[in-house]
């Protein structure tokens, strides 16, 4: 975590930090989060895949998402 | 010093008797021209402390000693218990009076309308007065007597806390109603101090404000996040990281074997997308 707010200050990067325990207030990230795995879980059910596929599955989804 | 000529009167008029069984020269009288609360009875107080010298001067010019200042606990019209200060022992007093100005001193307004005197402190009618016969205002309420006062200030607020929590921390008003029914026989009055439990239980969080259009271009705003799966992928990965741009809402995600990779991941991502569109990130919202 040093690094990385070294590394943020370094590039200029102002970094907002939420309340501990308040995931609600990354609201958009966890919101996509949730659309993500979502589809990710309807995807591997449709096709019948086991559950560790996940990570590929997830990573044709997003990119499902972003061509959309 | 005090009292003009109505104290006279009051004088007068008191000798035509009784309301309700009541004497007069039992009951609490407002009186406006009155200087202090006064009262003869050096029984009827709850704290005390004799006054060497001091006297005052009826409407008649007739002087009257000052014996003591003290506290007496008088039970209002509500069944409330109100600690009444500063009030006079006078030596050869007849009644007892109750100041309108030492009530006004304690912020206290007085409102007189259709036979009723009614004296409010902020939102709350503290003192309940009605006319009599003599044109007079008598205190609705009686005075507790030393002893009496005792038991009722300690002994009744330690019933009433204790029958609160018994009952799960029943409100002050659902209270009364089981005493006015005398359901609850050791209870005789209602008298709930403040409860901090229940003002704490009460509290609840208050709702996160929406926040719309921060950004103005992309990759002013990035939304950051990481997620731990509890299944390991085919490829190994545990953790998946999420990018989001807050303007465009365009979506990166990158599967990471170690929460440790995350910062290198940032860095990868970082220098392919200010690459890509030329522009700089400038803030980055993560959570801890």
């Amino acid at each position: 975590m040093k690094i990385f707010s070294h590394f943020c200050k370094q590039e200029g990067i102002q970094r907002q930090f939420t309340v501990a325990y308040t995931p609600q207030q990354n609201g958009v990230a966890e919101r996509m989060n949730r659309t993500l795995l979502e589809r990710t879980r309807g995807m591997l059910k449709t096709i019948g895949l086991a559950k560790f596929f996940w990570g590929e599955t997830l990573k044709a989804d997003s990119y499902f998402k972003d061509t959309n | 010093m005090s009292t003009s000529d109505d104290e006279e009167i009051l004088y007068g008029e008191a000798k035509i008797g009784s309301k309700g069984g009541k004497q007069l020269t039992d009951v609490w009288i407002v009186d406006s021209g009155a200087t202090w609360h006064m009262t003869l009875h050096r029984d009827w107080f709850y704290t005390y402390e004799p006054v060497l010298e001091g006297s005052m001067f009826m409407g008649n010019d007739y002087a009257l000693e000052i014996v003591g200042v003290g506290t007496i606990k008088i039970k209002m019209f509500d069944g409330s218990v109100c600690t009444l200060q500063g009030i006079r022992h006078m030596k050869g007093l007849k009644k007892k009076l109750l100041s309108i100005g030492q009530l006004d001193d304690l912020g206290c307004k007085t409102h007189i309308e259709g036979a009723i005197l009614k004296v409010v402190k902020g939102a709350l009618v503290v003192i309940k007065a009605e006319k009599i016969v003599a044109n007079l205002y008598m205190l609705i309420g009686d005075t507790l007597q030393e002893v009496e006062a005792l038991i009722t200030s300690a002994s009744q607020e330690e019933m009433t806390v204790m029958w609160h929590r018994k009952l799960g921390d029943m409100s002050e008003c659902d209270l009364k109603i089981l005493v006015e029914r005398n359901l609850i026989p050791e209870l005789k009055s209602v008298n709930l101090p403040f409860c901090e439990h229940c003002v704490i239980s009460k509290q609840h969080r208050l709702t996160f404000g929406r926040l719309t259009a921060l950004s103005k271009h992309i990759l002013e705003l990035i939304h950051f996040d990481v997620w731990e799966s509890p299944e390991m992928s085919l490829g190994g990965a545990k953790y998946f990281v999420s990018f989001i741009d807050e303007y465009s809402r365009r979506l990166w995600v990158y599967e990471i074997k170690k929460k440790s990779n995350v910062f290198s991941i940032f860095k990868e991502f970082k220098a392919r997308i200010e690459l890509e569109s030329g522009k700089k990130i400038m803030c980055l919202r993560i959570d801890n």
